[in-house]
């Protein structure tokens, strides 16, 4: 759809101009969503998983190095053969030996997963391309906000990886202290941090960063409320 | 402070608490139970198609035991239903409008993901690394794309009503 202009003495209704603006109507949008992520996430998971993993690691070493690492350790280690990830968490804090039962200081701790746990944190990155795609967000007016949505993202997955290797870290150290309630707090961040977050954060990116979004889920919400 | 904005933090806030109650000991028997019930069901529904399975639990197996999977957390459709009620809760309508977008969002996210269990269990039967990718990443973003389109229905209508109200 063509974005009309109006000159400025022409009076236009609010309505009329937002009908303008708007390229992608409220009944495509669902089904362009479904098919973009679709095959968004198929192209991503059968051709560019490992390639945006690397992305990943490269965007989060630096931030993960101030974040979670102990000085002198670096944060991410990525194992060349098994494509395990490897985290160096700074913990500082008092736990029993599990050999001896003793307590002793436990300066940090390092926490291996595979790289198809850490997939979780990149997916939300072409899920978050193919609701901008559906919204219009690369049409060269739109192109801006799509990117700065995007930007939104990659810092969004790399808190979030940040907050799932430190759950961890600190899970393994408060489980050796038999710290139920702690133990139980992290399992909550954990539950939110991994299992939600990377999912409805595209979705919630989308909203504020492309209007038909908004138009589609809060339409008309009240002056106040 | 702009009504989207008020609406997301009002939906936040209403997510945590309920994951807080989700991940609650006493809760979860009945989280567990629940995800029993959804093996069950989707039992029932293969073989009410003629196809077969055994159920035991939570865990849907094939007969010659090649293929089983586990319906956990994540799996049983129940974080995208809490995502689901919260979004009801922080918008602005009467509580007859809200109980008929709970019930009625959970029954819409449930049929759903039964439909998602069920294609699953044969999914992994024909190719693992295809299980793999709609177990984790595909049908998870269908059933929150499904609970938008829930969410929109439901507050077209219960938007009206609260409004006149005020």
């Amino acid at each position: 759809m063509k974005k009309k202009t109006t000159a400025a003495s022409t009076p236009v209704a609010p309505s009329a101009t937002a009908t303008a603006v708007e390229p992608v109507g409220n009944t495509q949008l669902i089904p362009r969503a479904i098919l973009s992520c679709v095959v968004g996430l198929a192209v991503w998971w059968f051709a560019l998983k490992r390639a945006s993993l690397y992305l990943l690691f490269l965007a989060a070493y630096v931030p993960l190095l101030f974040a979670i690492s102990p000085s002198g350790f670096k944060p991410i280690v990525i194992n060349e053969q098994t494509h395990e990830w490897n985290f160096n968490i700074a913990l500082n804090m008092n736990v029993p030996d599990p050999a001896t039962g003793k307590m002793g200081h436990l300066g940090s701790i390092e926490y291996g997963t595979t790289e198809d746990s850490i997939a979780y944190f990149v997916s939300g990155w072409v899920v978050y391309l193919a609701l901008s795609f559906a919204a219009g967000g690369f049409a060269k007016d739109r192109l801006m906000s799509t990117l700065k949505g995007f930007g939104l993202q990659v810092v969004l997955s790399i808190v979030a990886l940040a907050v799932y290797a430190y759950v961890n870290g600190y899970g393994s150290a408060f489980s050796e202290l038999g710290d139920k309630q702690t133990v139980w707090w992290i399992r909550w961040v954990y539950h939110v941090d991994y299992l939600v977050v990377p999912f409805i954060g595209p979705f919630v990116i989308a909203l504020f960063m492309h209007r038909p979004w908004r138009d589609y889920l809060l339409p008309k919400l009240p002056a106040r409320f | 402070m702009s009504n989207s904005l008020r609406f997301c933090l009002r939906f936040g806030v209403a997510a945590l608490v309920q994951f807080l109650v989700l991940l609650a000991p006493t809760v979860r028997p009945y989280v567990d139970g629940f995800s029993a019930s959804l093996a069950t069901a989707s039992s029932s529904v293969i073989h009410l198609f003629g196809g077969t399975c055994i159920q035991r639990g939570d865990i849907l197996s094939t007969v010659d035991q090649s293929f089983a999977m586990q319906i956990l957390d994540g799996c049983n459709g129940v974080n995208v239903v809490i995502l689901l009620w919260a979004a009801i809760l922080a918008f602005p309508a009467r509580w007859k409008w809200r109980i008929i977008g709970l019930v009625g969002g959970l029954a819409a996210i449930q049929i759903l993901n039964l439909v998602r269990l069920i294609s699953l269990f044969y999914l992994g039967q024909y190719n693992r690394t295809v299980f793999e990718f709609a177990h984790l990443y595909l049908w998870e973003t269908l059933i929150i794309i499904d609970a938008i389109v829930v969410f929109s229905l439901w507050n077209k209508r219960a938007v009206a009503p609260a409004t006149a109200a005020a």
